[in-house]
Formats: structure tokens, C-alpha cells, sequence
């Protein structure tokens, strides 16, 4: 069952950045999902399937910062 | 010594039967075989465009390459928006087989407006399915998944609840 933690995660980083495409491998969140099951969108096929990168190309979605605005919501 | 029973007005499908040889001619048709697998391994995605869902596949090895196979996928995706400007939402699942689009798109969605009562956060659960009849020309193992997707800026979610359930049958030609 997917977990609130996940839910407010995916919500606070659309609010610190709208559009980003995020991936979890994981039905919960915490720091260390955040660093280890976590895929960010770079760019997409002809056949609109998701270019996925290990590393996280945008330097304001810190895991801080997202946990202070998951915090909030 | 072969005993064949044949009475004047045909087979008594009541009698016993033993067959040795081979049958031949009886017409395509035939499950050959039936693999299944399960998962409950939770994913999430804020791409508009699909991702693979890796926690659960199906794999099959067909028996002949004239074979085809009957894939059928079923699960639950939640879809959610954070704004109120995000008016509808649509999940989408597709089957893959390997990396391979095989055009097997199933959608679920909805009016926020009509479910959410004016609020920013709106999460529902829907039911998927995916059902493809595939001609995969091999006699190799072959994986079947799903790739998943939300429009717009949406979040999707697999599996909502329960476990997303794999099943592939091999059809004889």
C-alpha cells in the first residue's frame, strides 16, 4: 500500500518544481530512498517513454528541502 | 496391440482411452502452458511520459515459435494531482514485451471536479488491465511487463493496494 510519506514527497517536489518527472522504486520515502531507489526524468524517446538518471539534476530538490516542504503539507 | 473402441453410432465418450502416439490435425487452440507471478512492490512516478514498473514481470519460454501467448496483466493505480488547475486525470499502463511497445494501452481517469469537491489534493484508485494476444516468433524466454503513466503533471502510483498480478499462456498454433 502506498504510504503517505510517498504521496507528500512527490506533492512537495512539485511544489519546490513543477513539471519534474520523479521516480520512487519504493512505496514509502525517507532520506535514504531519497539517495538509493530514487530516478529523475532527463528526457524522453520518440515513443514518449522516460529518460531516467541516477543523479539528481536539480540542485534545489535537496532531500532538506524537500523534507521541509513535506513537513508543511 | 491397439484396442479401438467404435460403436455404430460413434465414440462412447463414456469409455477410457489411453493414448500413446500422437495427435495430429485436432486444430490449434491449446493452452500449453500457464505462468504466473505476483508482486506488491509499490512504484511512483510524476513523468507524463511512461516508465517501466519494475517490481513484477511475467516470463514464458514458448514451446514452438508458431506459438502465440495470451498476457494478462491486472492491478490497481492511484492517480493524484496537487493543484486545482489540474481539472482531470488520467492513469495509463502499457504491455511491453522485453523493450518492445506491443500496443496493448489500457487508460482509467476522471473529472477531479465531480470527485474532489474543490480541493487542491485529490488522489483516487482505479482497477487496470491489460490483456494482448502476442505472436513472439521464438522459442526463448520471453519477459511481458508494463510501463505506466499520469498525465500532465499527475502522480501515479502501482499498486494502489493489493498486487499487481502477471499471467502469460501459451496457445498452441
Amino acid at each position: 500500500m502506498i504510504k503517505d510519506n510517498l504521496i507528500k514527497f512527490n506533492n512537495a517536489v512539485q511544489n519546490l518544481k513543477a513539471d519534474v518527472g520523479v521516480v520512487v522504486y519504493s512505496d514509502d520515502m525517507n532520506e535514504e530512498i531519497f539517495n538509493t531507489k530514487t530516478k529523475w526524468q532527463t528526457g524522453s524517446t520518440e515513443n514518449e517513454e522516460a529518460i531516467l538518471s541516477d543523479t539528481n539534476p536539480h540542485s534545489e530538490l535537496t532531500w532538506t528541502k524537500v523534507k521541509e516542504e513535506m513537513d508543511k503539507l | 496391440m491397439t484396442l479401438v473402441k467404435v460403436r455404430s453410432r460413434g465414440i462412447n465418450l463414456a469409455d477410457n482411452f489411453a493414448f500413446t502416439g500422437t495427435i495430429t490435425g485436432a486444430g490449434g487452440g491449446k493452452v500449453l502452458q500457464v505462468v504466473q507471478s505476483k508482486s506488491s512492490t509499490g512504484q511512483s512516478s510524476t513523468s507524463s511520459d511512461l516508465v517501466e514498473y519494475t517490481g513484477g514481470s511475467v516470463s514464458i519460454t514458448p514451446s514452438a515459435t508458431s506459438s502465440k501467448v495470451l498476457v494478462i496483466v491486472t492491478g490497481s493505480i492511484m492517480i493524484g494531482r496537487n493543484s486545482v488547475s489540474q481539472t482531470h486525470g488520467q492513469g495509463r499502463t502499457k504491455l511491453y514485451r522485453g523493450s518492445t511497445d506491443i500496443d496493448i494501452e489500457s487508460s482509467v481517469g476522471h473529472n477531479y471536479g465531480s470527485v474532489s469537491n474543490g480541493n487542491q489534493w485529490a488522489d483516487h484508485g482505479f482497477a487496470f488491465s491489460n490483456v494482448g494476444l502476442d505472436s513472439p516468433n521464438t522459442t526463448s524466454s520471453t519477459t511481458y511487463k508494463i510501463y505506466f503513466r499520469g498525465d500532465g503533471s499527475l502522480q501515479g502510483y502501482i499498486p494502489f493496494g493489493g498486487k499487481v498480478i502477471f499471467t502469460a499462456m501459451e496457445i498452441g498454433a
